[in-house]
């Protein structure tokens, strides 16, 4: 006699509990519950008073943070509620990022101008990287991706060499108004407000028409279209989408950092805003965040690790020299792990915690560990 | 209501595959087969009828260890062969037990020929006991020998399946809803192909069927599966003759009354128990 | 002309690389629907493994290969049973991340035992050059285009005639009625890993000697990608035609454009062929029900 048996014979005598709307105005909003909004004030507490807490070099781990949020926020719709395998995010942030330097060159303008540009030439490329999604899907489409991925930073890459820039461009310090960039502390807030606005923008987006367009494309892209959508239009307006806030993100890595080289956008970057929302958890906005932020702080991690081992170990000292191949190895286990263990993410430790905590105790978990 | 007794007294020898209190659920949850207890004789056909969703391809899932890649387990109950306990244990060692399964879909390799196809079985046994097989059983396979399996027709790809099971060296064949997709004079000619196979080679059948008339035809003893339970369990006389076995899956009715459905009648009908 | 001649017999001591590489792709995809984004990974460490073979244990040409391809081998058959057994179930999508994990972790071990620069193999080059005016076959060029025709020689054979050949086309195609007829399946996709990693090993063997061991080496393993879709990723003659056309178009181009616009052009091209034929020269279409 089995729980399973005693729950079919007498009926269910658990009730799923959370978010159930029973209104269209309910599912569509963000912050439907008192506990999401209670999260959103204690988040933006949190994120107000975070350089308090923080010292010189995780700030500026923190505003790398932010830009790869918003990169990964944007990937996340692509590849997480619309189902569209990108391998193509390197590129679009380079494009985002020599866009700002060809404004800045062109017409002196800085971030007014270079990061709103980069993001729309960025989402026109996406448009036509987008194309093949049309026919293609899973790894086939990854490839193509791919493909367009590096065509494109090839033609970055004669861009550079063309202007002699061999070691990259250089971007001055920006102005907005009032506002002077100029320390890490200066770029937290905007990056910070920007990030926010691209959290709230993807969350708004998935509640609504266009995202359950996506997810529709997602799961199932042929009875999607038999029922209405319009399966071209939620494909190419999620990579339109995501690769403008990948170009926006890119043009702030531009301006943040003050140089930018095309060597710097490779298939290893590529490759890490997709451990991003992996490790996140894949088709969450939350999900995209937690990622990012693993992701960025990483290395610093992991130097840190072993500059904290005892010294005197040889082995460790030999550690110490490699570090960047270190780096390297750990990321590379690291999603291993996550995907033997837990592939979907940070974000479901959460919900195994709190399926756990719901049918206590009881133990089937089973398919309640799933969200919405 | 009582269930059909078997007509014979009960065989002291252990039956060969034995299911025994047996439950399968899905996903921790979802209970497919509720408690069933069913024992297949050496040498004996058997099969279970049921309508669909009864749980009758779980069975045989249950048997053959597929049960995981449905996310599914044995929850409760033991699947004994010979003695010996086989529920999760991998489906190619059950094969090396012996116990060979014809499955309902997917049962040829379409991108091979009809010879590789049986060389896949037969790893091990020569050319000779092919063509053996083929001649003796499946002519028709014999002249196609070297054309694509996914080109042969649905009786053909039947046939093929049959036979490479056989090279598989079985003790029990499990077949699975054999007449599936088939002209009426072909499942009667498969029938009866399976039982006389069965009988000349000393193996033991156990059939999952929908066609409950062509199947009884060739049974020793039948059971019933519905939502999970067995409703009824005998001979294949027996059955055949038992009243609501003519109607619900004969269809001979009496024709004098309204059609009933399954819910009027008694023994399908469950009370609320509070325990198991 | 001569700089295409030129050109043509560099492409010839390429694609050998490409196309063992290719062949290892379509052998992992063929058995497991997985695309191995470690291939590259796996090549450069059979580079080190026959660098470590013949200059720290001073081992002759031929046996250090044999050693590298039976190491190799099992370093297959290991990332199979540690990383890809144990997400049996588990999307593609999932599965491909795993093996670019396996690819950066790779890369990142061999970083750090040997370090980022360039190692040099120093073995003497057999004596089958051939230097008939622009048409320049080093050596070992020759060597590994022998050396690559025989192997997949062996491989068609195997597979087609050979019992376990035809196991590993049945699994293929139909893991689960392979397993209803008594076929191990984690059985045959461990002896598909194994020889994915001789495959491998062959490759990293080659471009050792071409080029020397160093971690940049998985990048070459990049542009098998575009030859194994080219010639359809289910298809070992795909494989060999894909392999040859890459290595032709990536050595005309550098002799017409110069060899940063190499990479971009390959990829254009695979680009073009995806267009045409979606599913390469010769591979199969995939079916999709709703």
């Amino acid at each position: 006699m089995t729980a399973a048996s005693i729950a079919g014979a007498v009926g269910k005598p658990f009730r799923r509990s959370g978010v159930t709307p029973a209104s269209y105005d309910r599912d569509a909003s963000t912050f439907a519950t008192p506990a999401r909004k209670l999260v959103l004030v204690l988040g933006l507490v949190g994120v107000y008073f975070l350089p308090g807490l923080l010292d010189a070099q995780y700030m500026s781990i923190a505003n790398f943070a932010w830009i790869a949020i918003i990169g990964a926020v944007g990937l996340n719709l692509l590849t997480g509620y619309a189902g569209q395998v990108s391998l193509g995010q390197a590129a679009f942030l380079g494009i985002g990022a020599f866009s700002a330097v060809v404004v800045l060159k062109a017409v002196s303008v800085g971030l007014l101008l270079g990061v709103p540009i980069g993001g729309c030439v960025a989402a026109l490329v996406g448009l036509l990287i987008g194309l093949p999604s049309l026919r293609f899907r899973g790894f086939y489409l990854a490839l193509t991706t791919l493909a367009l991925n590096f065509i494109a930073i090839y033609v970055l890459q004669k861009y550079q060499t063309d202007q002699n820039a061999l070691t990259g461009f250089s971007l001055p310090t920006q102005n907005l108004g009032p506002f002077s960039f100029k320390t890490d502390h200066d770029w937290y807030y905007l990056l910070a407000v920007l990030g926010l606005v691209a959290i709230l923008f993807s969350n708004n987006l998935v509640h609504s028409r266009t995202g359950r367009a996506w997810m529709a494309v997602r799961d199932r892209d042929i009875a999607a279209s038999i029922v209405g959508v319009n399966v071209t239009r939620a494909k190419l307006s999620a990579f339109m989408v995501s690769s403008f806030m990948a170009g926006c993100a890119g043009a702030l890595l531009a301006y943040y950092q003050g140089n930018i080289s095309v060597s710097g956008f490779n298939l290893n970057l590529a490759i890490s805003y997709v451990a991003m929302i992996i490790i996140g958890g894949l088709g969450t906005t939350s999900g995209a965040v937690i990622g990012a932020v693993i992701i960025s702080a990483l290395p610093y991690w992991i130097t840190d690790l072993v500059n904290a081992l005892p010294q005197h170990l040889s082995v460790v000292e030999s550690l110490q020299n490699s570090i960047y191949a270190v780096q390297s190895g750990v990321y590379g286990l690291i999603i291993i792990l996550f995907l033997i263990f837990e592939s979907r993410g940070v974000v479901a430790v959460w919900l195994r915690l709190k399926a756990w905590l719901l049918l206590w105790p009881y133990q089937r978990r089973g398919i309640m560990e799933t969200e919405e | 209501m009582a269930a059909v007794q078997p007509q014979a007294p009960e065989s002291t020898v252990a039956p060969l595959l034995d299911i025994r209190g047996v439950e399968v659920t899905y996903e921790k949850v979802e209970l497919a087969i509720r408690g069933i207890n069913v024992s297949v004789p050496e040498g004996s056909v058997t099969v279970v009828l049921g309508a669909n969703g009864a749980g009758k391809t779980t069975l045989l899932r249950a048997i053959g260890g597929f049960l995981p890649g449905d996310h599914a387990v044995v929850s409760d109950g033991q699947i004994q062969y010979r003695g010996k306990r086989i529920d999760g244990m991998a489906p190619h060692k059950v094969t090396k037990l012996g116990i060979v399964t014809i499955p309902e879909k997917d049962k040829i390799f379409p991108g091979m020929t009809v010879e590789e196809n049986l060389r896949v079985s037969s790893s091990g046994t020569g050319d000779g006991e092919i063509r053996e097989t083929l001649n003796e059983l499946f002519p028709v396979l014999e002249r196609r020998r070297k054309d694509v399996a996914g080109y042969l027709s649905g009786g053909e790809r039947q046939m093929l399946s049959i036979a490479s099971a056989l090279l598989c060296d079985p003790q029990v064949m499990m077949v699975d809803e054999l007449s599936l997709g088939l002209a009426p004079k072909l499942v009667e000619e498969l029938f009866e192909l399976v039982r006389r196979i069965a009988a000349e080679r000393g193996l033991t059948v156990l059939m999952v069927e929908q066609d409950a008339r062509a199947a009884l035809a060739i049974a020793d003893q039948a059971y019933v599966l519905e939502s999970g339970r067995i409703v009824l369990h005998g001979t294949a006389e027996r059955l055949l003759e038992h009243e609501d076995v003519r109607e619900f899956y004969l269809g001979i009715g009496e024709g004098e009354e309204e059609t009933r459905s399954y819910a009027d009648v008694k023994q399908y009908t469950r009370t609320r128990r509070w325990w198991g | 002309m001569s700089d295409f001649v030129h050109a043509t017999s560099s492409a010839l001591g390429l694609a050998p690389i490409y196309i063992l590489t290719a062949t290892g792709f379509v052998i992992v995809y063929r058995a497991t629907q997985v695309f191995n984004f470690a291939q590259g990974a796996l090549m450069m460490l059979g580079a080190y493994f026959t660098y470590q073979a013949t200059e720290k244990m001073g081992l002759a040409l031929v046996p250090a290969i044999i050693l590298t391809v039976l190491a190799m081998a099992v370093v297959g058959a290991l990332i199979y049973q540690l990383t890809l057994r144990p997400l049996t179930g588990h999307g593609t999508f999932g599965l491909i991340i795993v093996t670019m994990g396996v690819s950066i972790l790779l890369t990142g071990i061999v970083a750090a035992k040997w370090g980022f620069t360039a190692l040099a193999l120093s073995a003497p080059e057999p004596a089958l050059g051939i230097h008939s005016g622009s048409f320049n076959l080093g050596g070992f060029d020759v060597g590994s285009i022998i050396l690559t025709a025989v192997v997949l020689g062996a491989l068609a054979a195997f597979f087609q005639y050979a019992p376990i050949g035809i196991q590993m086309r049945a699994t293929a195609e139909s893991p689960k009625l392979a397993s209803q007829r008594g076929i191990s399946v984690q059985r045959i996709y461990t002896i598909t890993w194994m020889l994915a990693g001789a495959a491998a090993a062959l490759a990293g063997a080659i471009v050792s000697f071409r080029t020397g061991a160093s971690p940049t080496v998985a990048a070459i393993g990049l542009l098998a990608f575009p030859a194994a879709l080219i010639g359809g990723f289910d298809s070992l003659r795909g494989a060999i035609v894909g392999g040859l056309i890459v290595a032709l178009a990536q050595a005309y181009a550098a002799q017409i454009w110069g060899t940063e616009i190499q990479e971009a052009v390959v990829y254009a091209l695979m680009l073009v062929v995806l267009m045409i034929r979606p599913y390469g020269l010769f591979g199969s279409p995939e079916v999709l029900r709703v």
